[in-house]
């Protein structure tokens, strides 16, 4: 006897943000999980942004070596080695889907809002698991002195959630376009400056500058809002 | 008639507007130029431009007339112009009062982000080839670019605590100062408008050489509607 129904379930099972039109969770965490297997075959990412994140500080250290360098200008050279290392690899979720010509299948599983959420929180995995090698090679390549720990950890996560945020909305359209890549920093850059020098300046401050953190974080904290809330409204009309 | 007033009206304002300028004594502890009364205008209705071409992207994005999308396009480019205009005039009465044209000032360095905003802008309108795509695309990030513009306009001067600025220049100064600037900000506006029209007027026209224009606004006649209708559903079928 064929087992017909067993069958069935185990196909929906594999394939789970088949059926509900609504975003769930379980729609996000298999586009989440498609993700990350696809990336483990061949790390592209993963690679990428680590070895930019790992070379820019020795690239600078060249020049700054002995040097005792203030918390801003490390501040700023953290900040903006981790948004280009970041524009590298975050566009790769969506090239990569456009390459392989596997964008309609995915428009015809999932709601979009779960294909957004489930690329976003990819990314952000993706942003904090290069970050923990490559900041604290930063911080020993280039004798930074992080005085204030968990001011530094919170300005390094409301940035990566901003940079994981922007990426989704922005990598789409900029699969859609030619010159993928290349676009894909034009335009991402001016959105995501006002999240680097509110997070230069908070990240200065955890370096031993002396001034106010509290007013950058909370603009931090607001363009995240910001940028989730426009992410999730707009993103229909870039996806369908 | 009704079209012409507006250029009348406009032309009169900002010819007024400049003798104005050119008379004004100094004032708000900033030294006299007629370049400030091109300067601060030109920068309010920059903004004013990008906030237009938002809304207007909204408007396409809601409707999907192409005119929505031209008046966008258009906003975009005539702010993008006066947002250079502000950036040059700026520099020269920076040079006045402070000695230096260029002194990475939180505005001057807000202004220069929001003309990378517009410039990105352009460049994901020109690197999309699908047409409905683009001028989604476009209305999308014209969207994100004004949340990027209200950081660099209202948050990012409180968030440094120094700017060579002064602040309260169009409240606070000197009754005359305050008259001259709010004159000449409307009369920026106007300018503003007018060319945005001129510059949509153009754009729908080469829409309609081009064949482009969508369905509700086909400006053909039925006949010839009819045969693009069949044409598109030939193409339809052979793709």
């Amino acid at each position: 006897m064929i087992p017909a129904e067993p069958a069935l379930t185990r196909a929906s099972a594999a394939m789970p943000c088949v059926a509900p039109p609504l975003m769930s969770l379980r729609a996000v965490r298999a586009v989440f999980w498609k993700e990350w297997q696809s990336e483990w075959r061949t790390r592209a990412s993963v690679k990428a942004i680590a070895l930019f994140a790992i070379a820019a500080p020795i690239a600078l250290s060249f020049s700054v070596a002995g040097q005792r360098l203030s918390p801003e200008v490390l501040a700023g050279a953290l900040w903006t080695t981790l948004l280009f290392a970041a524009l590298i690899g975050l566009s790769r979720a969506w090239v990569k889907e456009e390459e392989n010509n596997t964008l309609a299948l995915l428009r015809l599983g999932c709601a979009s809002e779960a294909v957004l959420w489930g690329k976003v929180l990819w990314n952000g995995v993706l942003l904090l698991a290069t970050q923990l090698a490559a900041v604290p090679i930063f911080i020993v390549l280039l004798d930074a002195r992080v005085s204030n720990v968990p001011l530094f950890v919170l300005a390094l996560l409301l940035g990566d959630a901003g940079l994981a945020i922007a990426s989704g909305l922005l990598g789409a359209m900029s699969s859609g376009a030619r010159a993928r890549g290349a676009l894909f920093c034009a335009i991402a850059v001016p959105i995501l400056l006002p999240l680097l020098v509110s997070a230069s300046w908070a990240t200065a401050v955890a370096f031993g500058a002396r001034h106010d953190a509290q007013s950058a974080l909370q603009a931090m904290a607001a363009y995240d809002v910001a940028l989730l809330a426009a992410s999730w409204m707009l993103f229909d009309f870039v996806w369908n | 008639m009704k079209i012409m007033l507006l250029p009348i009206i406009t032309l009169i304002w900002v010819t007024a507007g400049a003798v104005i300028a050119w008379t004004m004594p100094a004032a708000n502890q900033l030294r006299a130029t007629p370049a400030a009364f091109y300067h601060v205008p030109m920068a309010i209705a920059m903004e004013i431009a990008f906030v237009l071409s938002a809304l207007y992207g909204i408007g396409w994005l809601r409707g999907r007339r192409v005119e929505s999308d031209a008046r966008s396009v258009a906003y975009a480019e005539v702010g993008f112009a006066f947002g250079i205009v502000a950036l040059i005039t700026g520099s020269v009465w920076a040079k006045i009062n402070w000695n230096s044209y260029w002194s990475w000032d939180p505005q001057q360095i807000g202004i220069v982000a929001t003309l990378l905003t517009y410039a990105a802008l352009f460049s994901l309108r020109g690197a999309t080839e699908d047409d409905l795509r683009r001028r989604d695309y476009w209305a999308v990030y014209a969207i994100l670019g004004v949340i990027a513009a209200i950081f660099w306009t209202f948050v990012f001067r409180h968030l440094t605590s120094f700017s060579l600025h002064p602040s309260k220049t169009l409240t606070g100064s000197d009754p005359l100062f305050k008259f001259a600037l709010r004159f000449n900000i409307v009369g920026f506006t106007m300018l503003l408008i007018w060319i945005a029209n001129l510059r949509t007027r153009v754009t729908m026209v080469e829409e309609r050489l081009h064949d482009r224009a969508l369905q509700p606004l086909q400006p053909l006649a039925s006949a010839a509607n009819e045969e693009t209708k069949e044409a598109k559903d030939v193409q339809w079928v052979s793709n």
